[in-house]
């Protein structure tokens, strides 16, 4: 096992393996997406209190859980760099981070629109709001500093470094609606308690974050693989392949 | 379309904000997505000329 991830961190095997994995991915993930969005839009029931506007939660929900669960990886990819030296790790966190980027603007904007017709306001500074928001620009600064440097070696160890410094926001956006009053609600669901929702949102809820987890591991890997041969194109496996596909 | 498709489409109250929402973020990984397809198309063009001048 730890042999076959050892392989997997060299850029060539990442690439031979994720070619293979790259189709059931991704149609695994439009399925799993396809029928969370259709059945949280159409079968599931409107809630007693909000009526249809939970539905935004089939989008909301997921995009905020991998808007932190993608940090959390890039914090786990950062130990693997700054520890280990892997070099697929630092290659991986600025790309993770685009997609963390995406997720947690789409948790702000949906947020923002679910709070409009519930709270009356587009935008309060609520403590799991602002937390969000300071996720967003971490991502941001992350981005920015990847993009500022020519040297892609020494781009990756300083974005893992900011990367763990970040890691303290997590706690805090999740903790942050019960160490505050806040007029953002408690948590839906964890892994550890039963889900204070009923099964007919709490299914569609779970199709979509798996959707969205797989839809995140499908750009990923695509936008690793286009970088992996970009940074290995001085290695002979990259010519060949290449040279191949000219051919 | 019959009338509960129409029924079910409108959200109630809150249709424009629940389309919306649906709609910016099937924009949002419709375009994270395109930017990953873009990229190995970029990539791979700039790779064929990185390769023949590497080549000359």
């Amino acid at each position: 096992m730890w042999n076959f991830l050892y392989q997997l961190a060299s850029p060539r095997t990442f690439y031979r393996w994720s070619g293979l994995w790259l189709p059931w991915i991704a149609a695994s993930a439009l399925l799993t997406l396809g029928l969370g969005v259709v059945w949280g839009l159409f079968w599931a029931p409107p809630d007693y209190q909000q009526g249809d506007a939970v539905r935004i939660i089939y989008i909301h929900v997921p995009s905020a859980f991998l808007s932190m669960a993608l940090y959390a990886w890039m914090g786990f990819l950062a130990v693997l760099l700054l520890v280990w030296r892997i070099k697929l790790a630092g290659l991986l966190i600025c790309i993770v981070a685009q997609v963390g980027c995406a997720m947690a603007f789409l948790a702000l904007v949906t947020g923002s629109i679910w709070g409009k017709p519930m709270w009356g306001a587009w935008w309060v500074w609520d403590a799991r709001l602002t937390s969000e928001l300071i996720l967003f620009f971490l991502y941001v600064a992350i981005l920015v500093t990847g993009y500022a440097y020519q040297n892609k070696e020494q781009s990756d160890k300083i974005i893992a470094i900011l990367t763990l410094v970040g890691l303290v926001d997590l706690p805090i956006i999740h903790y942050s609606v019960y160490w505050w009053n806040t007029l953002h609600q408690g948590a839906t669901f964890s892994v550890f308690a039963k889900p204070k929702i009923h099964a007919s949102m709490l299914y569609p809820l779970l199709f979509t974050l798996v959707g969205f987890l797989l839809y995140s591991l499908w750009v990923i890997t695509l936008k690793a693989r286009n970088e992996v041969l970009w940074r290995e194109r001085r290695q002979q496996w990259v010519r060949a392949l290449i040279e191949g596909e000219q051919q | 379309m019959n009338a509960s498709w129409v029924e079910l489409a409108s959200m109630g109250a809150y249709g424009e904000y629940v389309w919306s929402a649906y709609a910016i973020a099937g924009g949002i990984l419709v375009c994270v997505w395109v930017s990953a397809r873009w990229q190995r198309i970029r990539v791979r063009r700039q790779l064929t000329q990185w390769l023949k001048r590497a080549s000359q």
